[in-house]
Protein backbone atom coordinates (compact mmCIF):
# COMPACT_ATOMS: atom_id res chain seq x y z
CA UNK A 1 0.00 0.00 0.00
CA UNK A 2 1.31 3.39 -0.75
CA UNK A 3 2.59 4.70 2.48
CA UNK A 4 0.87 8.28 1.67
CA UNK A 5 -2.50 6.18 1.97
CA UNK A 6 -1.35 4.31 5.18
CA UNK A 7 -0.19 7.84 6.81
CA UNK A 8 -3.83 9.28 5.56
CA UNK A 9 -5.63 6.81 7.41
CA UNK A 10 -3.71 7.00 10.68
CA UNK A 11 -4.41 11.20 10.53
CA UNK A 12 -7.91 10.17 10.13
CA UNK A 13 -7.82 8.02 13.37
CA UNK A 14 -5.71 10.47 15.19
CA UNK A 15 -8.23 13.49 13.92
CA UNK A 16 -10.57 11.24 15.85
CA UNK A 17 -8.89 10.11 18.72
CA UNK A 18 -7.95 13.78 19.45
CA UNK A 19 -11.58 14.49 19.55
CA UNK A 20 -12.32 11.51 21.75
CA UNK A 21 -9.14 12.13 24.36
CA UNK A 22 -9.27 15.85 24.65
CA UNK A 23 -12.61 15.86 26.58
CA UNK A 24 -10.61 13.72 29.18
CA UNK A 25 -7.67 16.61 29.62
CA UNK A 26 -7.51 19.98 31.35
CA UNK A 27 -5.35 23.11 31.37
CA UNK A 28 -2.20 22.99 29.27
CA UNK A 29 -3.06 18.83 28.35
CA UNK A 30 -6.29 19.60 26.78
CA UNK A 31 -4.65 23.04 25.17
CA UNK A 32 -1.99 20.25 23.16
CA UNK A 33 -4.81 17.84 22.30
CA UNK A 34 -6.03 20.82 20.81
CA UNK A 35 -3.13 21.50 19.33
CA UNK A 36 -2.53 18.09 17.84
CA UNK A 37 -6.43 17.94 16.86
CA UNK A 38 -5.93 20.66 14.45
CA UNK A 39 -2.38 19.71 13.26
CA UNK A 40 -3.53 16.28 12.32
CA UNK A 41 -6.23 17.90 10.22
CA UNK A 42 -4.44 19.62 8.65
CA UNK A 43 -1.68 16.77 7.69
CA UNK A 44 -4.78 15.20 6.76
CA UNK A 45 -5.75 17.63 4.13
CA UNK A 46 -2.49 18.00 3.03
CA UNK A 47 -1.89 14.05 2.38
CA UNK A 48 -5.51 14.10 0.83
CA UNK A 49 -3.54 16.93 -2.18
CA UNK A 50 -0.66 15.01 -2.11
CA UNK A 51 -2.57 11.55 -3.22
CA UNK A 52 -4.46 13.32 -5.06
CA UNK A 53 -1.61 14.98 -7.05
CA UNK A 54 -0.04 11.32 -7.69
CA UNK A 55 -3.56 10.18 -9.75
CA UNK A 56 -5.14 8.10 -6.66
CA UNK A 57 -8.17 7.82 -4.50
CA UNK A 58 -7.33 8.80 -0.72
CA UNK A 59 -8.69 7.03 1.60
CA UNK A 60 -11.78 8.35 3.45
CA UNK A 61 -11.94 8.00 7.28
CA UNK A 62 -14.41 5.82 8.70
CA UNK A 63 -17.45 7.54 10.96
CA UNK A 64 -16.03 5.67 13.94
CA UNK A 65 -12.94 3.82 15.01
CA UNK A 66 -12.15 1.44 17.38
CA UNK A 67 -10.20 2.30 20.44
CA UNK A 68 -7.27 0.56 21.66
CA UNK A 69 -8.46 0.41 25.12
CA UNK A 70 -11.00 2.69 26.98
CA UNK A 71 -10.77 5.96 27.89
CA UNK A 72 -11.74 6.81 31.10
CA UNK A 73 -9.32 9.10 32.60
CA UNK A 74 -6.35 11.60 31.78
CA UNK A 75 -3.84 9.10 32.07
CA UNK A 76 -5.87 7.12 29.65
CA UNK A 77 -6.23 10.35 27.15
CA UNK A 78 -2.25 10.90 27.24
CA UNK A 79 -1.62 6.97 26.77
CA UNK A 80 -4.18 7.04 23.90
CA UNK A 81 -2.46 10.52 22.88
CA UNK A 82 0.81 8.61 22.89
CA UNK A 83 -0.17 5.88 20.67
CA UNK A 84 -1.73 7.67 18.22
CA UNK A 85 1.41 9.13 17.78
CA UNK A 86 3.74 6.66 17.84
CA UNK A 87 1.46 5.05 14.74
CA UNK A 88 2.08 8.48 12.87
CA UNK A 89 5.86 8.27 13.31
CA UNK A 90 5.89 3.92 11.87
CA UNK A 91 3.71 6.38 9.31
CA UNK A 92 6.38 8.98 8.33
CA UNK A 93 9.41 6.32 9.09
CA UNK A 94 7.80 4.40 6.20
CA UNK A 95 7.34 7.46 4.20
CA UNK A 96 10.91 8.61 4.83
CA UNK A 97 12.03 4.45 2.99
CA UNK A 98 9.92 4.64 0.05
CA UNK A 99 9.97 8.42 -0.87
CA UNK A 100 12.41 10.96 -2.14
CA UNK A 101 12.47 14.77 -2.35
CA UNK A 102 9.93 16.92 -0.66
CA UNK A 103 7.62 14.45 -0.10
CA UNK A 104 10.48 12.68 1.86
CA UNK A 105 11.51 15.79 3.78
CA UNK A 106 7.95 16.17 5.06
CA UNK A 107 7.81 12.72 6.46
CA UNK A 108 11.19 13.27 8.34
CA UNK A 109 9.64 16.35 9.86
CA UNK A 110 6.02 14.58 10.41
CA UNK A 111 8.37 11.92 12.26
CA UNK A 112 10.03 14.04 14.19
CA UNK A 113 6.84 16.12 14.96
CA UNK A 114 5.58 12.68 15.95
CA UNK A 115 8.26 11.65 18.30
CA UNK A 116 8.18 14.55 19.98
CA UNK A 117 4.51 14.75 20.78
CA UNK A 118 5.25 11.28 22.17
CA UNK A 119 7.83 12.10 24.21
CA UNK A 120 5.55 14.69 25.30
CA UNK A 121 2.28 12.46 26.00
CA UNK A 122 4.65 9.41 27.31
CA UNK A 123 7.16 11.67 29.52
CA UNK A 124 9.85 9.55 27.96
CA UNK A 125 11.89 9.16 25.29
CA UNK A 126 12.76 5.83 22.84
CA UNK A 127 15.32 5.22 20.84
CA UNK A 128 13.80 4.41 17.52
CA UNK A 129 10.83 6.82 17.35
CA UNK A 130 9.34 5.14 14.22
CA UNK A 131 10.29 1.87 14.07
CA UNK A 132 8.99 -0.32 16.33
CA UNK A 133 10.78 -3.17 15.42
CA UNK A 134 13.77 -1.91 16.72
CA UNK A 135 11.58 -2.11 20.53
CA UNK B 1 -13.40 0.37 10.74
CA UNK B 2 -10.47 -0.79 13.24
CA UNK B 3 -7.31 1.75 13.94
CA UNK B 4 -5.00 1.32 10.98
CA UNK B 5 -1.84 -1.25 10.79
CA UNK B 6 1.29 -0.62 8.92
CA UNK B 7 3.73 -3.54 8.54
CA UNK B 8 5.92 -2.85 11.40
CA UNK B 9 3.29 -2.04 14.12
CA UNK B 10 3.83 -4.47 16.84
CA UNK B 11 1.73 -2.79 19.43
CA UNK B 12 -0.69 -5.04 21.63
CA UNK B 13 -3.17 -2.94 23.36
CA UNK B 14 -4.82 -4.60 26.13
CA UNK B 15 -4.84 -7.91 25.08
CA UNK B 16 -5.73 -7.49 21.82
CA UNK B 17 -2.70 -8.12 19.61
CA UNK B 18 -2.17 -6.38 16.67
CA UNK B 19 0.73 -7.88 15.02
CA UNK B 20 0.63 -9.36 11.58
CA UNK B 21 -2.53 -8.17 10.18
CA UNK B 22 -1.17 -7.02 7.05
CA UNK B 23 2.33 -7.54 6.37
CA UNK B 24 3.12 -6.06 3.50
CA UNK B 25 5.16 -7.62 0.79
CA UNK B 26 8.07 -4.84 1.34
CA UNK B 27 7.92 -5.97 5.36
CA UNK B 28 11.64 -8.09 4.78
CA UNK B 29 13.14 -5.94 2.58
CA UNK B 30 12.67 -3.17 5.06
CA UNK B 31 15.72 -3.71 7.81
CA UNK B 32 17.17 -0.36 7.75
CA UNK B 33 21.00 -1.18 7.21
CA UNK B 34 21.37 -4.58 4.92
CA UNK B 35 24.55 -5.37 5.08
CA UNK B 36 25.43 -5.89 1.64
CA UNK B 37 24.73 -1.98 0.99
CA UNK B 38 26.06 -0.90 4.39
CA UNK B 39 29.04 -2.55 4.37
CA UNK B 40 30.74 0.15 1.71
CA UNK B 41 32.09 3.11 2.84
CA UNK B 42 29.08 5.71 3.21
CA UNK B 43 30.09 9.16 4.75
CA UNK B 44 26.09 9.46 5.77
CA UNK B 45 26.66 6.58 8.38
CA UNK B 46 30.38 8.05 9.31
CA UNK B 47 29.04 11.54 10.26
CA UNK B 48 25.95 10.49 12.21
CA UNK B 49 28.47 7.89 14.21
CA UNK B 50 30.93 11.07 14.71
CA UNK B 51 27.45 13.05 15.81
CA UNK B 52 26.66 9.95 18.19
CA UNK B 53 30.25 10.25 19.51
CA UNK B 54 29.64 13.41 20.07
CA UNK B 55 26.55 13.33 22.06
CA UNK B 56 27.89 9.93 24.46
CA UNK B 57 31.12 12.30 25.54
CA UNK B 58 28.86 15.55 25.92
CA UNK B 59 26.45 12.95 28.64
CA UNK B 60 29.36 11.59 29.80
CA UNK B 61 30.94 14.91 30.76
CA UNK B 62 27.26 16.07 32.05
CA UNK B 63 26.83 13.03 34.12
CA UNK B 64 30.19 13.73 35.79
CA UNK B 65 29.23 17.43 37.50
CA UNK B 66 28.81 17.37 40.97
CA UNK B 67 26.10 19.51 40.27
CA UNK B 68 24.37 16.84 38.39
CA UNK B 69 25.37 13.65 40.35
CA UNK B 70 23.66 15.48 43.14
CA UNK B 71 20.28 14.90 41.37
CA UNK B 72 19.68 11.22 40.99
CA UNK B 73 16.52 11.85 38.66
CA UNK B 74 18.58 14.01 36.75
CA UNK B 75 20.94 11.45 36.58
CA UNK B 76 19.01 8.74 35.65
CA UNK B 77 17.03 10.85 32.70
CA UNK B 78 20.39 11.67 31.43
CA UNK B 79 21.90 7.93 31.55
CA UNK B 80 18.77 6.28 30.16
CA UNK B 81 19.37 9.51 27.17
CA UNK B 82 22.97 8.06 26.95
CA UNK B 83 21.61 4.40 25.99
CA UNK B 84 19.52 5.56 23.50
CA UNK B 85 22.88 7.18 21.81
CA UNK B 86 24.82 3.79 22.32
CA UNK B 87 21.92 2.20 20.93
CA UNK B 88 22.12 5.22 17.80
CA UNK B 89 25.52 4.77 17.24
CA UNK B 90 25.38 0.53 17.32
CA UNK B 91 22.56 0.16 14.62
CA UNK B 92 24.42 3.04 12.76
CA UNK B 93 27.73 0.81 12.75
CA UNK B 94 24.97 -2.79 12.72
CA UNK B 95 26.75 -4.28 9.20
CA UNK B 96 28.85 -1.10 8.49
CA UNK B 97 32.55 -0.99 8.43
CA UNK B 98 32.94 2.30 9.80
CA UNK B 99 35.68 4.41 6.97
CA UNK B 100 38.16 6.30 7.47
CA UNK B 101 36.57 8.18 10.58
CA UNK B 102 38.44 7.69 14.03
CA UNK B 103 36.58 5.04 15.66
CA UNK B 104 33.69 6.63 18.23
CA UNK B 105 34.30 5.11 21.26
CA UNK B 106 35.66 8.76 22.59
CA UNK B 107 36.70 9.12 26.15
CA UNK B 108 33.69 7.76 28.01
CA UNK B 109 35.46 8.88 31.48
CA UNK B 110 36.87 12.25 30.71
CA UNK B 111 34.65 15.05 31.60
CA UNK B 112 36.39 17.61 30.15
CA UNK B 113 36.53 18.00 26.52
CA UNK B 114 33.29 17.81 25.01
CA UNK B 115 34.47 20.07 22.27
CA UNK B 116 35.18 17.40 19.74
CA UNK B 117 35.26 17.23 16.13
CA UNK B 118 32.84 18.53 14.57
CA UNK B 119 30.43 20.86 17.24
CA UNK B 120 31.90 24.24 17.40
CA UNK B 121 28.95 25.00 19.47
CA UNK B 122 29.74 24.60 22.90
CA UNK B 123 32.99 24.61 23.95
CA UNK B 124 32.19 23.69 27.19
CA UNK B 125 34.32 23.28 30.24
CA UNK B 126 37.00 24.46 28.26
CA UNK B 127 37.82 27.52 29.98
CA UNK B 128 35.21 28.39 32.37
CA UNK B 129 34.29 26.89 35.23
CA UNK B 130 32.28 23.66 35.62
CA UNK B 131 28.58 24.58 34.81
CA UNK B 132 26.02 23.89 36.97
CA UNK B 133 23.09 21.41 36.03
CA UNK B 134 20.84 23.94 34.91
CA UNK B 135 23.51 25.06 31.90
CA UNK B 136 24.66 21.72 31.39
CA UNK B 137 20.61 20.71 30.24
CA UNK B 138 20.71 24.00 28.53
CA UNK B 139 24.07 22.59 26.84
CA UNK B 140 22.44 18.98 25.89
CA UNK B 141 18.90 20.59 24.73
CA UNK B 142 21.00 22.46 22.09
CA UNK B 143 23.23 20.09 21.24
CA UNK B 144 20.60 17.56 20.68
CA UNK B 145 18.94 19.70 18.59
CA UNK B 146 22.02 20.59 16.51
CA UNK B 147 22.33 16.75 15.67
CA UNK B 148 19.29 16.12 14.36
CA UNK B 149 19.14 19.50 12.21
CA UNK B 150 22.72 18.30 11.17
CA UNK B 151 21.33 15.04 9.71
CA UNK B 152 18.67 16.18 7.31
CA UNK B 153 20.86 17.16 4.25
CA UNK B 154 22.02 13.18 4.59
CA UNK B 155 18.35 11.81 5.40
CA UNK B 156 17.31 13.39 1.87
CA UNK B 157 20.33 12.08 -0.11
CA UNK B 158 20.67 8.30 1.62
CA UNK B 159 18.57 5.02 0.40
CA UNK B 160 15.83 4.45 1.92
CA UNK B 161 16.71 2.34 4.60
CA UNK B 162 19.70 4.23 5.54
CA UNK B 163 17.48 7.41 5.40
CA UNK B 164 14.72 5.63 7.72
CA UNK B 165 16.82 4.63 10.16
CA UNK B 166 18.99 8.09 10.61
CA UNK B 167 15.08 9.77 10.35
CA UNK B 168 14.48 7.53 13.18
CA UNK B 169 17.59 8.61 15.29
CA UNK B 170 17.38 12.23 14.21
CA UNK B 171 13.29 11.95 15.16
CA UNK B 172 14.97 10.38 18.75
CA UNK B 173 17.17 13.32 19.57
CA UNK B 174 14.31 15.44 18.99
CA UNK B 175 12.42 13.96 21.41
CA UNK B 176 15.32 13.80 24.18
CA UNK B 177 15.43 17.81 23.51
CA UNK B 178 11.66 17.74 24.04
CA UNK B 179 12.22 15.56 27.39
CA UNK B 180 15.34 17.57 28.72
CA UNK B 181 13.00 21.05 28.43
CA UNK B 182 10.55 19.67 30.08
CA UNK B 183 6.72 21.22 29.98
CA UNK B 184 3.64 20.06 29.49
CA UNK B 185 2.36 17.79 26.34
Amino acid sequence: MNPLQTALENEHAAVYGYGVLAVRLAGAQRDAARNAFDTHRARRDILIGLIEEQGDEPVAAAPAYALPFPVATAADASRLAAHLEERLGASYADVVQASSGDTRRTGLEWLTDAAVRAVRWRGTSVAFPGLPERG
Amino acid sequence: MPLVLTRRMVFTLSGVTLAGACASPKASGGSPDSPARAARSDAARDRALAAEADLLARYDAALALPAVAADSALTAKLTAIRAEHASHAAAIRDGYQAGATPAPTGTPSSPAPSSSTNSPATPSGATTAPPDAKSALAALIKAEQDAADARTADILAADGGTAMLLASVAASESGHAALLLGGAA
